[in-house]
């Protein structure tokens, strides 16, 4: 099954259609259809959704994994779908009359669309299913399908399954038109095609599809970026235990690189004491603030690392340089967009009134003036009692887009601190253990917005304690409503695992990825939620995982795909949670 | 009202209560107000609210958007002959606003009722709709009213007990931006009904009941578009602002009167949304039901 993280919206759209058609959710489709333009075919869809709905569905994947090995598995899968076409319409179009009329239009659409084909894709569909698919449209049409080949017209004659079939029968008889005319057997289907029919009909079969109906299996694409090469390799012997000289190092290294620590060295382990514990047992937390350590640096490798840190600075600064007017539309519209949310809010008033509570001393104007007005009427005292913290995914999944997220940082800074809200910004990335927390503006700060320019990636992500972190920075909030804005990609991973602990029922060390990962972070979240803390998240890009989003941040999160569309979205998470704080 | 629960099958024990009870205190003067502008549907939740009423029980009516809280509400007040007032809840409520405040009128300082005094006078059904939008402590002045003791202390005035006849009943949502969980000590005095989500057959009923002139096919893909999106909302894939039965029954009554049916539904609920990718997925659920062509005079009988 196909994850449904990896979806771009035309695929969740066409996702959509197929659900409504089915009457079902609670599965993933195993053919989605796309017209040539990309866009969802609303027609197909709808029918991939009524065979769901009509056939049993053991049997259909049964029929559909039958069918789905081997070079020429698309052939196969468009001769299926031109009779289970057949059969779903007919099935259907008695409870739904409107499908007849799309059917029209969709033959239409399939002839309309041959105009508008290069030249690689009418080369393309000289196929055998692509002369079925038009014979069947051409009917449909009302015309003559158009089929000189006695062999193909008899093959369109056998596809066209009626409307009480059932799934045994689609099974059974689709296996057997497939073995009489292409020699398919279960087994050994690709032997037996290639020895009777490759030669008579290759021209015709190697010819791939102008996709138009595709497996869903197809579209799972990985993650790029997710990991830097440097690291990845080294996941093996991290799980070994440490030396304390190693650690010491790792601790100079990461001091060298990220700054000097926050905290003294006391403070820090009584920290590292309380927030350490559990799932991240084996980890530490370093808290920075990017000072540079007095001492220069000879270590060739932290070198390097400064040096490419400094030139991602410059590259955020040059990004922002770029799309300065952009940048400053955003921010305008985002720091309206919270102040309207602010001032929806009534300010403590207390207004002369014709009822309500007595207010004495305004009792002769009743009695001389005839002003009945002796009444207060008061509101509610609302003020904007709140701070955000923004935090930062810094990972090496973020390393192709370190300068959109700088960005995208500074914009939501500026509007916040357009607004008089006290605001906090991190960033945070795990490397050799160390969760590194990187502050570059606290509540205190202002007019330091470019700050934030320092931000760059590498490492891992080990949400879950970056989550303690935070937590840990926000109890120096002046406010008494606090606020996190994570901007992630909602897929925690780091090298360390999480240790076992039996009396969790957990005997063995997991790795800190996939479901465990999602779990530890989620928990998390719902730990700071407990305390207080309102917790949502900015999703970047389309390779976000929104499934594990939900799980993490339940309702609480958006997805954004570009840049232009942040501060929309910005504005509408902090409306929803100045709505929430007020009520 | 009573012969539409005859219609529906409702129990007779529970009918003949109703018809004792409408004899034993009377037809209010204050009456007079008009009939529900809808029917609700569903025989259990029918029988479920008028014993509990019966029995003189306080109802609240949970359940999401689109489930016909309000529309029942009315109708139980209609059905037991009952006048009704209804105090629509907000965040800055107070026990002024439910119970009354003091005004001045000829010179002197006088009490004026708030609408839960008026129909605990008056015997009447008073509706707190949505009464989780309030903040608790605001909601603390009504415990008395609800539970055994049945009185209504007015400060600085005298304690008045509430009318026999009198009931009160809420109505929440529990998925709306600003709402909040109700306490237990309020909980506790209500009868509490989870509203179901409107059947297929009883959508088409009450569309049949609206739009008598609409044919019946039609009123099976309606009734179905309000089923797919509300499924489509059940599985997070929409958001519940565009499942909308006003919206559906709106546009329906636009489509009435001549308006092509693809802009009237985009009117009563696609554009509910402002978000172009769920528009686009509504469209697409109308598309399944509804063709392009179709126009408003083909939906509906001569």
């Amino acid at each position: 099954m196909a994850d449904r993280r990896m979806y771009t919206s035309c695929q969740r759209r066409a996702m959509n259609i197929i659900w409504t058609a089915s009457e079902e959710y609670d599965f993933q489709p195993d053919f989605m259809a796309f017209r040539l333009d990309g866009e969802p075919d609303f027609y197909m869809n709808s029918i991939i959704g009524y065979v769901r709905k009509w056939y049993d569905q053991d049997i259909m994947n049964r029929l559909y994994s039958s069918v789905q090995d081997g070079l020429f598995k698309e052939t196969y899968d468009g001769l299926l779908w031109i009779a289970l076409e057949n059969c779903a319409f007919l099935r259907e179009s008695r409870y739904r009359p409107v499908l007849k009329e799309l059917r029209l239009e969709h033959a239409r659409d399939f002839f309309r669309q041959d105009d508008q084909k290069s030249r690689q894709q009418w080369m393309a569909q000289n196929s055998l299913v692509y002369a079925l698919e038009s014979a069947k449209w051409r009917q449909v049409l009302g015309k003559e399908p158009g089929l000189v080949n006695p062999w193909e017209r008899q093959l369109f004659a056998d596809l066209l399954y009626p409307g009480d079939i059932t799934a045994q029968e689609i099974y059974d008889r689709t296996l057997e038109i497939f073995h009489r005319y292409f020699r398919y057997r279960r087994e050994h289907y690709l032997s037996g095609f290639l020895t009777g029919v490759h030669e008579r009909f290759s021209h015709r079969f190697l010819r791939r599809l102008p996709r138009r109906l595709i497996r869903s299996d197809d579209l799972n694409m990985g993650r790029t970026g997710s990991a830097d090469g440097r690291i990845t390799a080294l996941q093996g012997l991290e799980l070994l235990p440490k030396k304390p000289s190693e650690t010491a190092a790792d601790y100079q290294y990461i001091q060298s690189c990220f700054g000097l620590p926050l905290y003294s060295g006391e403070d820090s382990l009584q920290l590292e004491n309380i927030l350490c514990t559990d799932s991240h047992e084996n980890c530490r937390l370093y808290f920075t603030e990017g000072k540079p350590a007095p001492v220069e640096e000879k270590n060739a490798l932290v070198q390097k690392f400064l040096r490419d840190a400094e030139t991602q600075r410059k590259k955020n600064e040059a990004y922002y340089q770029s799309r300065r007017d952009f940048c400053q539309n955003s921010i305008h519209q985002l720091t309206q967009q919270i102040k309207n949310a602010m001032l929806v809010y009534p300010q403590p008033l207390k207004i002369p009134s014709r009822s309500g509570r007595i207010f004495p001393r305004e009792i002769w104007k009743a009695l001389v003036l005839d002003d009945d007005r002796i009444f207060m009427e008061t509101t509610d005292e609302e003020q904007p009692d709140f701070s955000v913290d923004l935090m930062l995914d810094a990972s090496a999944s973020r390393l192709g887009s370190q300068e959109i997220i700088a960005l995208q940082g500074y914009i939501i800074t500026e509007s916040l601190q357009k607004c008089g809200i006290p605001l906090q910004v991190y960033s945070f990335l795990s490397l050799k253990g160390f969760t590194v927390m990187r502050r570059f503006l606290s509540y205190e700060d202002k007019d330091c917005s470019k700050e934030i320019f320092d931000y760059c990636a590498a490492g891992w992500n080990r949400d879950g304690l970056a989550f303690r972190g935070a937590g840990h920075l926000m109890e120096s909030s002046p406010a008494g409503n606090r606020l996190l804005i994570v901007l992630t990609d909602a897929s925690p991973n780091d090298d360390r695992r999480i240790p076992p602990d039996s009396s969790k029922g957990r005997v063995l060390s997991q790795d800190y990825s996939g479901k465990p990962g999602i779990e530890d972070t989620a928990l998390e979240v719902h730990r700071l939620k407990q305390e207080g803390i309102k917790v949502m998240a900015i999703l970047n890009g389309s390779d976000a995982d929104t499934l594990a989003a939900t799980r993490i941040y339940q309702r609480d999160y958006v997805r954004i795909e570009q840049l232009e569309q942040l501060s929309q979205a910005a504005g509408t998470l902090i409306q929803k949670q100045i709505q929430q704080l007020h009520s | 009202m009573l012969d539409f629960l005859w219609e529906e099958h409702i129990d007779k024990g529970i009918i003949e209560g109703i018809m004792e009870f409408r004899q034993k205190y009377g037809q209010a003067e204050a009456c007079s107000q008009r009939a529900p502008r809808y029917v609700y549907y569903g025989k259990e939740v029918w029988e479920q609210a008028s014993q509990a009423l019966l029995c003189g029980k306080n109802l609240l009516l949970a359940g999401a958007k689109a489930t016909g809280k309000n529309m029942l509400a009315e109708n139980l007040a209609e059905v037991f002959g009952r006048p009704s007032w209804n105090v629509s809840f907000h965040i800055n409520m107070d026990a002024s606003y439910m119970i009354g405040t003091d005004t001045f009128q000829e010179g002197q300082v006088v009490f004026r009722p708030g609408p839960v005094y008026e129909s605990a006078a008056q015997g009447g059904f008073c509706i707190l709709d949505e009464i989780n939008m309030a903040r608790n402590e605001a909601l603390a002045v009504l415990h008395s009213v609800l539970d055994f003791r049945r009185v209504i202390n007015v400060p600085g005035y005298s304690r008045i007990s509430v009318h026999e006849a009198a009931r009160f009943i809420a109505t929440m949502n529990y998925g709306y931006a600003g709402t909040r969980d109700l306490n237990e000590a309020l909980t506790s005095r209500f009868m509490v009904i989870h509203m179901p989500e409107i059947s297929q057959d009883n959508l088409e009923k009450l569309l049949k009941r609206e739009f008598p002139s609409m044919k019946n096919s039609y009123i099976q893909q309606f009734a179905g578009l309000f089923q797919d999106i509300e499924k489509k909302c059940k599985n997070g894939e929409l958001t519940s602002r565009v499942l909308d039965l006003r919206g559906l029954l709106d546009a329906l009554s636009l489509m009435e009167k001549g308006l092509s049916p693809l802009a009237a539904l985009d009117m009563g609920i696609t554009n509910k949304t402002f978000d172009a990718y769920e528009q686009s997925l509504i469209q697409d659920v109308i598309a399944s039901r509804i063709s392009r062509k179709t126009t408003a005079g083909s939906i509906f009988a001569g």
